[in-house]
């Protein structure tokens, strides 16, 4: 997947727990807490779905690093990129 | 009429998961509390900033009066500790457990290493996952003094609801403050994403068999 890709479909994926209405543009990079409005369940729910959806685990230190949705692109697309290269 | 063998069950019939309940979640799990946990607990709450916050109100009961205290109450209370450290993190609690009319209240403590760090939750939602599963409870409410019911709120805003405020009802930190009653539905909460999500465990990419 490419990193556009992956930001897109991340960025849907957002999109679609939150609302259109609190997250219009798809393209755009978002603060969970400040833009989005995002509580600490609603943060879980997401990054599990990003998880899921990439099939890696988003440990600890980088959960807490997680402020902006461009940050969870990155750190999804870094795990991804490791496991790759371990396997 | 049978043959004398014994009977089979057709594997369509035996059900993939036998408890509803899963205590284990991709960063944090649910444990029973140990003795040796009390000292963690009773060190962080009843630090001079920290005691007006938490249960006591600014009473300091001794080591003793605090272990029973943890149990006063309560029906069901586990500790959520981190699968990556096996460390304690916390400790949730179901207490006030009301069975003829299907409600209870939810308590919940996290040690200094785990607030403000967003994944801890996950604990409080396997908690609620298993309260819902092991108890016919319809709703559980958390109370909360006004000034600090952000803190419950930021955690499970999505889910929760404010039902009561009950004005002046106590003094907290130098003045008499609203408290809040917020309430947690069975249903909301069974289909949120989390709590079906924490209904399935799965290990950590490279750790499954």
């Amino acid at each position: 997947m490419s990193p556009e890709t992956l930001r897109t479909t991340v960025n849907a994926l957002v999109q679609r727990i939150v609302g259109a209405e609190r997250m219009p543009h798809v393209e755009a990079q978002y603060s969970f807490a400040h833009d989005l409005g995002v509580d600490s369940l609603e943060l879980l729910e997401i990054v599990m779905e990003a998880e899921d959806l990439a099939d890696v685990i988003v440990p600890e230190e980088y959960f807490e690093a997680l402020f902006t949705t461009d940050d969870l692109v990155h750190t999804i697309g870094k795990l991804v990129e490791n496991r790759n290269s371990e396997e | 009429m049978t043959d004398g063998s014994p009977p089979t069950v057709d594997d369509a019939e035996v059900p993939k998961r036998l408890s509803p309940i899963n205590a284990r979640g991709r960063r944090v799990f649910l444990r029973a509390i140990a003795p040796s946990d009390y000292e963690q607990l009773y060190e962080y709450e009843l630090q001079p900033e920290m005691v007006p916050l938490y249960r006591h109100r600014g009473a300091t009961p001794s080591p003793e009066a605090f272990s029973s205290s943890l149990w006063s109450g309560v029906t069901a209370q586990f500790a959520i500790a981190s699968v990556r450290s096996g460390s304690l993190l916390g400790v949730a609690a179901f207490y006030s457990y009301d069975q003829r009319n299907g409600h209870g209240k939810l308590a919940g403590t996290l040690l200094p290493q785990a607030r403000l760090r967003g994944w801890p939750v996950e604990g409080f939602a396997l908690f609620l996952n298993y309260v819902f599963a092991a108890f016919p409870v319809r709703k559980v409410y958390g109370e909360t003094p006004a000034p600090i019911a952000s803190f419950f709120l930021s955690a499970l805003g999505g889910v929760a609801s404010v039902e009561g405020r009950l004005r002046g009802h106590e003094f907290f930190l130098g003045d008499y403050a609203d408290s809040l009653i917020i309430a947690i539905e069975r249903e909301e909460w069974l289909s949120s994403r989390v709590s079906r999500a924490l209904l399935t465990p799965r290990e950590p990419h490279g750790e499954s068999e």
